[in-house]
Order: C-alpha cells, then sequence, then structure tokens
C-alpha cells in the first residue's frame, strides 16, 4: 500500500479537495490510494507537492512490506 | 492548445462528463481497443459472408444489396461502438459527473440550461437543414416558415432533448464530501 491517504488525512484533505489541487478526478485519488491504479510520474510528483513530501515518502515500500502484501493477495 | 482540442472532441464524442485526466484517457485507450476488435471481427464475418454469397451466385439483385450492405454497416459500426464503449465506461464509472449534495442543484440547473441551448441549437439546425430537402421547387422561405417542417423540426429536437436530458442526467452522481 501507498501512503497517499495517510498524508491527505495528515493534511486534512478530502479526496475531492485533493484531487481539485492537483487537476484529477476524485475517482482517480480513490484508485490510488487503494492500489488499484498505478499514476505516472507526473502524477506521482503533483501528488507529493501537494501533500508537502516526497516520492519516496508516498510510494516506497520496503522489501519487508512488499513480501507482507504478497502473502496478503 | 491542441492536446486540450483534441481532449475536448474525445470527452464530446464519448460523452464523458467529468474530469479529462490520465485515468480517464486510459480507460478510453482501453475501451476503444476492445471497440476497434468487436468492429474488426464484425466487419471480418459480415463481408466474408456477403462475398461467399455473392461467389456462390445468390444474390441476383445487386443494387438493392449494396444499399443494404450499406446501411447494415453504418447501423453494426455505430451500435458496437457505441455499446462497446457505454458498458466499459459504466463499469469504470469515468462518465459520471460527482458532484456534492451543496452543489447539486447548482450542477442541475447549469445541466438544464444547456440542455434547453443545445435543443434549441439541434431544433434550428434541424429545421433549416431539413428545408433544404424538402423545397420541391418551391422558395426557401415559403418552405421554411410551412407548419409541416415546423412541427417535424420541433418534434425531433424535443425527442433528442428529452433522450439526451435523461441520459446525462443519470451521470450526475452525489457523493458524500469524501467516498472512501
Amino acid at each position: 500500500m501507498n501512503h497517499v491517504r495517510e498524508y491527505r488525512n495528515k493534511q486534512k484533505l478530502s479526496q475531492m479537495l485533493l484531487a481539485e489541487k492537483i487537476g484529477v478526478a476524485r475517482q482517480t485519488i480513490n484508485l490510488i490510494e487503494n492500489d488499484k491504479y498505478n499514476p505516472s510520474l507526473d502524477l506521482c510528483l503533483k501528488l507529493a507537492w501537494a501533500l508537502d513530501t516526497d516520492l519516496n515518502t508516498l510510494f516506497w515500500r520496503g522489501k519487508n512490506e512488499e513480501k507482507m502484501e504478497t502473502k496478503v493477495n | 492548445m491542441k492536446k486540450k482540442w483534441k481532449q475536448k472532441l474525445i470527452k464530446h464524442f464519448f460523452g464523458i462528463a467529468g474530469i479529462y485526466d490520465e485515468h480517464v484517457e486510459l480507460e478510453v485507450g482501453k475501451a476503444t481497443t476492445w471497440a476497434v476488435i468487436a468492429v474488426f471481427i464484425f466487419e471480418m464475418i459480415f463481408n466474408f459472408g456477403m462475398l461467399l454469397l455473392a461467389s456462390l451466385g445468390a444474390i441476383h439483385n445487386f443494387e438493392t444489396v449494396f444499399y443494404l450492405t450499406l446501411a447494415i454497416q453504418i447501423i453494426g459500426v455505430s451500435a458496437i461502438i457505441s455499446l462497446v464503449t457505454y458498458f466499459r465506461f459504466k463499469k469504470s464509472g469515468i462518465n459520471n459527473k460527482e458532484v456534492i449534495a451543496e452543489k447539486k442543484t447548482a450542477t442541475l440547473d447549469k445541466f438544464y440550461r444547456k440542455s434547453v441551448s443545445v435543443g434549441t441549437g439541434f431544433f434550428l439546425f434541424e429545421w433549416i437543414f431539413s428545408t433544404l430537402f424538402d423545397m420541391n421547387g418551391q422558395g426557401l422561405w415559403f418552405t421554411l416558415f410551412t407548419w409541416r417542417e415546423i412541427r417535424m423540426a420541433l418534434l425531433e429536437a424535443i425527442i433528442f432533448t428529452a433522450l439526451m436530458t435523461f441520459f446525462g442526467r443519470r451521470k450526475i452522481k452525489t457523493i458524500k464530501y469524501d467516498n472512501e
């Protein structure tokens, strides 16, 4: 899982407000948060800027995290 | 500028009501790929069938068959593209326009005003266009203001506007401020 929802909640932004801020549809934010859509690098950067963080923090998954997700899936 | 014009064209062509972002672009790409595959299969089967019929000598009136083939092609291709893209978009939900409850009334007002103006435009276009084909040696102004022409254009415009409003209204979805 990425950390978009976590950082959005930290910033007290709704999905709709975040979507408006970076110029995408709310559904796109929802899909990204639920790992159902892989955003482009450009959109990742916009998300990072809007959430006042960096790409690593938002999207990087450690090896352990990846293994756990593979097991769950 | 050029990209925006293309995006507008795609949005209008497929009736996408929301924001045209990269995810929508991806879904449009997937839907149109399926539509192309479906059209290709239809064209192959249909044309091969017609070729087979013609080579076996089963067709005698080629002129009638030609017109019939054209009509089936137009209806078939339009139906395939419309249905395939409609169901794909419905499944992914990209042709929905989401509004929050507080903004719903304003969005609906704007939508109805747009429907009326598009309907009026359609009426004027249909009125003038059908008059040009119905003159039968009489003058343009005379034919234009006959009750028959006005009635026909009005009827078509009402049906078009009603259908457009009905389907457009269904795309407007109310959501909570933050749907998880």
